[in-house]
């Protein structure tokens, strides 16, 4: 079997259903183009989420009872723990310090001593910066002896893993939609081709054609409409990321490299939903 | 002599009602038989069972090396091969021209493109149309597309030759024309099946007669 012969019938093919090709390519490249924009909006909404969660610090006030060996101890114990991935401590002169540039000097002028007291501020590794992983450390600190109050932004936290939880879900079921359009546009296109071209697979089938042989150049087709339909997807999304990258600096926050998954994707499309139109005809 | 293929108490039967039954013969190397009924006697259901289109219900076909009894789905292909098929309507492929529409026999088995040339050529010398190779079906008479068919048929050299009705849409005159290209393919060895409805076509020439009448033979 001639892989020549089954490429140069799938460009035949193309050209004698010209129109049903360029509105396939197109829709398909839209729908591709829908993807990338998606992707982009999603990753970039990841990334943000993220880069707030890495804000998010957990503040540990310590009881005033406690001498400096002691805090010294309960610091060590806070930094092993594996969520950890740095602990800064705030002694209670450094918190004053902090009070009065920020509030004036009225307060201390009143007291006769500081009543501010120790803390430490901690940073959580990359793995556990979840809604989850704060309240696990933050109940796991509060148990421990020698600690007044764990303190974090939860409110905030929570909005934000709500807010990204629903940004998974839209993007999720819009890419379902966009990947099962294109699907159905490719298998309904190549399906029209081997309607019109009944008569040469009949043909093709007394002659002593095998089905593998027959099916070759309609996935050729396919895939060769998913490819051109990625490609020109690629170029849209890349344009419109450029244009927004020079439009609004600071938008765009992750590589664009992933749009080369759309001309995989398009490949990919066109060989599955050729084989999926084939299927009822052969 | 060599039996190119057997029907033996064959029925196949479709949802209409309609189909063949207790069809039995052979047909040996190089022998000229004449399918003859009238329209829907069920001629062609018995070619279809033979290219194995139909497959029986009952009984059992044999081409060759293929039974219907063993046959697997994937066989069918390779016995299709051993066998050339022409129809009334021809079943030529207006998009390309006389010579692709031969070569496309070869092309869908495999056959090397110089080999494909040679013979092509040949088949196209061997039904009189060499010089029309670079027309298209549409460019030709009924009686010269039929001979484009044939050549499509024995271009690959085939068991036996099943031709339908292969005069039905032609004039005495063309008519006679195919059926001296059929005497001069049987006189090389190639067995031929020909299912028509024509009985004057049939006594001028040399042949077995079968006869098919409601799905029976007679």
């Amino acid at each position: 079997m001639s892989i020549i012969y089954s490429i140069k019938e799938a460009f035949s093919g193309l050209g004698r259903a010209k129109v049903s090709f360029f509105i396939s390519v197109f829709t398909i490249s839209f729908l591709l183009f829908l993807i990338g924009l998606f992707g982009i909006f999603t990753l970039n909404v990841n990334h943000l989420i993220r880069v707030l969660h890495a804000k998010v610090d957990i503040q540990i006030f310590i009881s005033n009872i406690l001498d400096d060996t002691e805090i010294a101890k309960l610091g060590s114990i806070i930094s092993n723990m594996e969520q950890i991935e740095k602990v800064n401590f705030i002694s209670k002169d450094a918190a004053a310090r902090q009070f009065q540039k920020e509030f004036g000097r009225e307060l201390f002028d009143m007291l006769e001593e500081n009543p501010l007291p120790s803390s430490f501020t901690i940073k959580l590794s990359e793995k556990f910066q979840t809604e989850d992983g704060i309240k696990t450390v933050a109940q796991k600190i509060e148990a421990l002896e020698g600690i007044d109050e764990v303190q974090y932004h939860s409110e905030a936290l929570g909005l934000l893993t709500r807010f990204s939880k629903i940004a998974y879900i839209i993007s999720s079921i819009l890419l379902l939609l966009v990947i099962s359009g294109s699907l159905f546009v490719i298998s309904n296109t190549i399906r029209l081709i081997v309607i019109a071209r009944k008569d040469i697979i009949y043909t093709m089938r007394l002659v002593g054609a095998t089905n593998r042989f027959i099916s070759r150049p309609f996935i050729i087709e396919g895939i060769i409409q998913g490819f051109l339909g990625g490609v020109f997807a690629f170029f849209c999304s890349y344009l419109i990321v450029e244009i927004v990258k020079f439009r609004w600096p600071g938008i765009v926050l992750v590589k664009m490299d992933y749009l080369f998954v759309l001309i995989a994707a398009g490949l990919l499309f066109g060989y599955i939903s050729s084989k999926f139109a084939l299927k009822r005809y052969l | 002599m060599k039996i190119m293929l057997e029907l033996h108490n064959v029925r196949i039967k479709y949802p209409t009602g309609d189909g063949i039954e207790h069809v039995s013969f052979k047909i040996a190397s190089g022998e000229i038989v004449f399918l003859v009924g009238p329209s829907g006697a069920g001629k062609t259901t018995v070619l279809k069972s033979i290219y194995m289109e139909e497959l029986p219900v009952e009984g059992q076909v044999s081409v060759g090396e293929y039974n219907t009894l063993f046959l697997r789905k994937k066989d069918i292909p390779y016995l299709r091969r051993k066998l050339g098929v022409i129809f009334q309507d021809f079943k030529l492929l207006n998009d390309r021209d006389i010579f692709r529409n031969v070569s496309f026999a070869l092309e869908v088995i495999g056959v090397k493109p110089k080999d494909i040339k040679k013979r092509v050529l040949r088949s196209l010398a061997d039904v009189g149309l060499s010089h029309k190779a670079r027309k298209y079906p549409n460019e030709l008479s009924g009686g010269e597309q039929q001979r484009v068919s044939i050549a499509r048929a024995i271009v690959n050299e085939p068991y036996v030759l099943l031709a339908d009705e292969p005069t039905g849409n032609l004039d005495p005159e063309t008519s006679a024309g195919i059926m001296e290209i059929f005497e001069r393919i049987n006189a090389r060895g190639t067995s031929i099946l020909i299912a028509t409805h024509n009985s004057e076509l049939v006594k001028k020439y040399r042949g077995r007669i079968i006869r098919i009448e409601k799905g029976k033979i007679l």
